[in-house]
């Protein structure tokens, strides 16, 4: 290599390395778009059927997210876990419902995501999933509906 | 010398006499002293209320009182007749006698008889609720082969608040026998199987200020007699589960309880004082099916109405086709909302309709609308449906047919947050539009106090444990009143108690017990202590821990009691299914003046009448067909006409049968011989009076007596 293709190189490098920053200022600003306008929980699939109440709480776990990146550091506001079907155990946030599913249901792919079901008869079962693992579970085989859980009370006047 | 002699002959004769054991127990004793010193009337009744001293007719007092004699073949009738005692029930070397008070002393010192034992008072130490049921019947087994007391019976209950160790949840003949034989803490992920871990655990949540569970469980299956307040099944073993809030929860716990239960090879009913309002309120939520699945032969739950029978929480219109109708949120409750709550709207099957917000003045006059939702087949949400000019807050709307076959009912669950209320005096209402002819219903969430300004106390029996076919629902009625709890009269219903029916038209409740001021355990954590919630009955020191009992209100009391009762029943028949369960309440509950005519929507069947009921199941017990079998030597159905059968568990030799009338006379004697094990025999005695009986069955193996009612 000659002084004389110097430039050339240089100039070659500087357009590549402006490239490279360029290319990532587009992603974060494509990431940063998504974060504002996508949560990271995002849309219920149309393949499964759910409930009312468990579309309530799933828009209410998105407004509870729409600051978060990653999951896996997320802690449940008071206000969301006072009402959500969420509860603390051995220390992880688990949502817990009633599951419909089929004959193909994946029940391995279900646990490996580190739920819990008991089923109640041949189609329905009662499940906790921890929720940061909740987004997961759709792309699970054979989960027809979910219904979350509701909170009951105790009958003294 | 003589002097000496005769000297110690009577020193001798004292020191014998005083060596002489005496022939009246110290009970007696006591009475015969009390009763010489005894000399006004005032002092006579006191006595009468200490011992179990009785006036005849002719106005002499007489004791009732075992006698013992040396030998069974004494000329017993001729000796205690020459006291003036009469002879009532032969049992070999002792009787049954009423003694003149002044001949005890006399009867004691007859040289064939070997002690008199003079009876002891027996007092109602039960509380009103037991009276009012016939529970204290049950208890003591009046006219039965046995007292029924839930033995062999899981009683489980699935609720919050729960002190394990309560003195009451001991054995009662053997009180370092905990009956509580499993506990699951669904919030806090652990399960106890063994007494010393359930004992060490103690409490489920030690900051619960309620202890509501303890209390239900102690009305269901209290043992503790040192006070009034033990509970209807008190030899029932006991699983807790400390519920995780949720209606799964509920389903994995009653899942649970069968569990155990069916690995003893015992019978079990699971006491649910729990419950909400959103749902169907017809049977087909996930909860009810699931429930629905789990009961069946000795598989049983009982479930609260709701305590919402004096609230407007639902509300209902019947509309033709293109007809509207508002169903505005009642303002004069201005507690409603909190933070979130909702209202629930159902059509019915197959039913489709539009629902819109609308804005009212304070005479009803609409003053806006929001845009129309349309529910049908396609899922559809609409949100920002608050006007920030008449309301506050927010209200989001889901709505959704249900994709239940069996349900098919279009549904709108609305959800009230940010503190959502009505602005100055503006009403908020929903207007639905039906597209076909039907009728929509809606419930309010009683939690948060969601009303209806048309709204109704009917249809308020809760989802959990009001609605599915499987379970038996309960409501409450009044048999006590304390200050500021703002009760009816005594045997009214009580006005807080749901009311049916189901929104498929089913009676509900099916039955109601007592359900007002009840006194039962509580836990003894300064959380119960020292709340002000605490209405304290009794505290009681055993072993160096003190233990409480305190009142509370509610269908939450009322259930267990049913609970109990059941437990009894399958004691007697661990086979019982819901259906013969409601089936045996439809027959025997009692109906007054306050039920009415039944069954109807706030008594069900009626009042529960847990006697009669057993009565009932021990009638139609076929003891062939129990997969439990019952003790050695079983006799039913009792009461009977005179004809009965024997159940023998064991094979015997040289057995008869002696049947005597409570004069003592026989009655009848049959000499049966050999019998095989599990044999049953047929007795006929039909043609004696009516009456009361002591059926003795003595054999090579066996000697036993029962108490026989014939009718």
């Amino acid at each position: 290599m000659t002084h004389t293709h110097l430039p050339t190189i240089l100039a070659a490098a500087v357009i590549a390395i402006s490239l490279i920053f360029s290319s990532c200022n587009c992603q974060k600003s494509a990431s940063g778009t998504a974060n504002q306008t996508k949560s990271v929980i995002g849309e219920l699939p149309t393949h499964i059927t759910f409930s009312n109440s468990f579309r309530a709480f799933w828009d209410d776990f998105a407004r509870d997210t729409r600051h978060v990146r990653n999951l896996d550091k997320y802690k449940p506001s008071d206000d969301f876990a006072a009402t959500a079907p969420v509860a603390l155990l051995d220390g992880a946030y688990v949502v817990s419902g009633y599951l419909t599913i089929d004959d193909t249901f994946d029940a391995d792919a279900f646990t490996a995501l580190g739920g819990e079901y008991n089923r109640i008869d041949a189609t329905t079962a009662t499940f906790k999933m921890p929720l940061k693992r909740l987004p997961e579970m759709w792309q699970i085989r054979g989960i027809v509906s979910v219904e979350a859980a509701t909170r009951v009370h105790l009958r003294k006047r | 010398m003589k002097k000496i002699t005769l000297l110690a002959l009577c020193i001798g004769f004292t020191l014998l006499a005083f060596a002489q054991p005496s022939k009246l127990t110290n009970h007696t004793r006591a009475f015969v002293d009390a009763q010489k010193k005894a000399t006004t009337a005032e002092q006579r009744e006191q006595l009468r209320k200490t011992f179990a001293l009785k006036v005849a007719d002719n106005s002499d007092e007489y004791v009732s009182a075992y006698v013992h004699f040396y030998s069974a073949d004494a000329d017993k009738a001729a000796i205690l007749e020459a006291y003036g005692a009469t002879l009532n029930n032969d049992f070999g070397d002792f009787v049954t006698s009423n003694i003149p008070v002044d001949a005890i002393e006399a009867l004691a010192q007859d040289e064939q008889v070997k002690l008199v034992e003079m009876g002891t008072p027996v007092r109602t130490r039960m509380n009103k609720a037991r009276t009012a049921t016939n529970v204290d019947k049950v208890q003591a087994g009046t006219g039965l082969s046995q007292p029924f007391l839930g033995t062999g019976v899981v009683v489980g209950v699935v609720d919050g608040g729960f002190q394990y160790n309560h003195i009451t949840f001991y054995d009662a003949n053997n009180s370092s026998e905990l009956r509580v034989k499993r506990v699951w803490n669904q919030s806090a992920n652990k399960k106890y199987t063994t007494q010393s871990a359930i004992e060490s655990a103690q409490y489920d949540d030690t900051q619960d200020d309620s202890g509501h569970a303890t209390h239900v469980t102690g009305i269901a299956a209290g043992s503790y007699a040192g006070n009034s307040y033990y509970g209807v099944a008190s030899d029932a073993d006991i699983v807790m589960v400390s519920y995780g809030s949720s209606n799964t929860a509920i389903t994995d716990g009653i899942n649970y309880i069968f569990d155990y239960a069916k690995s003893v090879g015992k019978p079990a009913v699971v006491n649910l004082s729990l419950g909400q309002h959103m749902g169907p309120h017809d049977g087909t939520s996930t909860f009810d099916k699931a429930l629905d699945g789990m009961v069946g032969a000795g598989r049983i739950v009982c479930g609260a109405a709701g305590n919402e029978g004096e609230y407007p929480l639902y509300s209902e219109a019947t509309l033709a086709a293109g007809e509207s109708h508002t169903f505005i949120l009642d303002p004069s409750d201005q507690y409603y909302s909190g933070t979130k709550s909702f209202a629930d709207f159902w059509g019915d099957e197959g039913q489709k309709y539009t629902m819109q917000i609308v804005y009212l003045d304070a005479n009803g006059n609409e003053l806006a609308a929001g845009t129309s939702t349309a529910v049908a087949t396609a899922t559809s949400k609409t949100t920002s449906w608050i006007n920030s000019t008449y309301a506050s807050g927010s209200i989001t709307a889901y709505a959704q047919m249900s994709t239940d076959a069996t349900n098919n009912r279009g549904n709108v669950y609305l959800y009230f947050k940010n503190n959502f209320k009505p602005k100055n005096n503006y009403k908020v209402g929903f207007k639905v539009t039906a597209q076909n002819a039907g009728t929509i219903r809606v419930w309010g969430d009683d939690y948060n106090s969601i009303y209806w300004e048309d709204g109704q106390t009917t249809h308020t029996v809760g989802e959990i444990g009001g609605t599915a076919n499987g379970i038996i629902t309960v409501g409450a009625f009044v048999t006590n009143r304390r200050s500021g709890y703002g009760l009816t009269s005594v045997g009214t219903i009580a006005t807080f108690s749901s009311k049916g029916p189901t929104s498929d038209g089913r009676i509900k409740p099916e039955i109601t017990a007592p359900g007002a001021c009840i006194a039962s355990a509580v836990p003894n954590t300064s959380a119960i202590t020292s709340s002000g919630d605490f209405d304290e009955a009794k505290s009681a020191t055993v072993n160096g821990t003190t233990y409480y009992w305190g009142y509370m209100n509610g269908t939450s009391m009322a259930t267990p009691f049913v609970t109990g009762v059941v437990a009894t029943w399958l004691q007697a028949n661990p086979n019982l299914t819901p259906e013969q369960i409601k089936e045996i309440m439809a027959q025997t509950a009692q109906t007054d003046s306050y039920t009415g005519t039944c069954p109807n929507n706030t008594w069900g069947y009626g009042k529960i009448d847990a006697y009669a009921g057993l009565l009932k199941v021990l009638e139609t017990t076929d003891i062939k067909h129990l997969e439990t079998l019952p003790d050695a030597i079983m006799l039913y159905p009792n009461p009977s006409d005179g004809a009965f059968k024997l159940f023998f568990k064991q094979n015997d030799n040289n057995v008869n049968i002696r049947i005597y009338a409570a004069n003592g006379q026989q009655v009848y004697a049959q000499r049966i011989g050999a019998v095989d094990g599990q044999q049953t025999l047929d007795i006929d005695a039909v043609g004696i009076a009516s009456g009361a009986y002591i059926v003795k069955i003595a054999g090579d193996n066996t000697n036993t007596t029962c108490r026989l009612i014939v009718r």
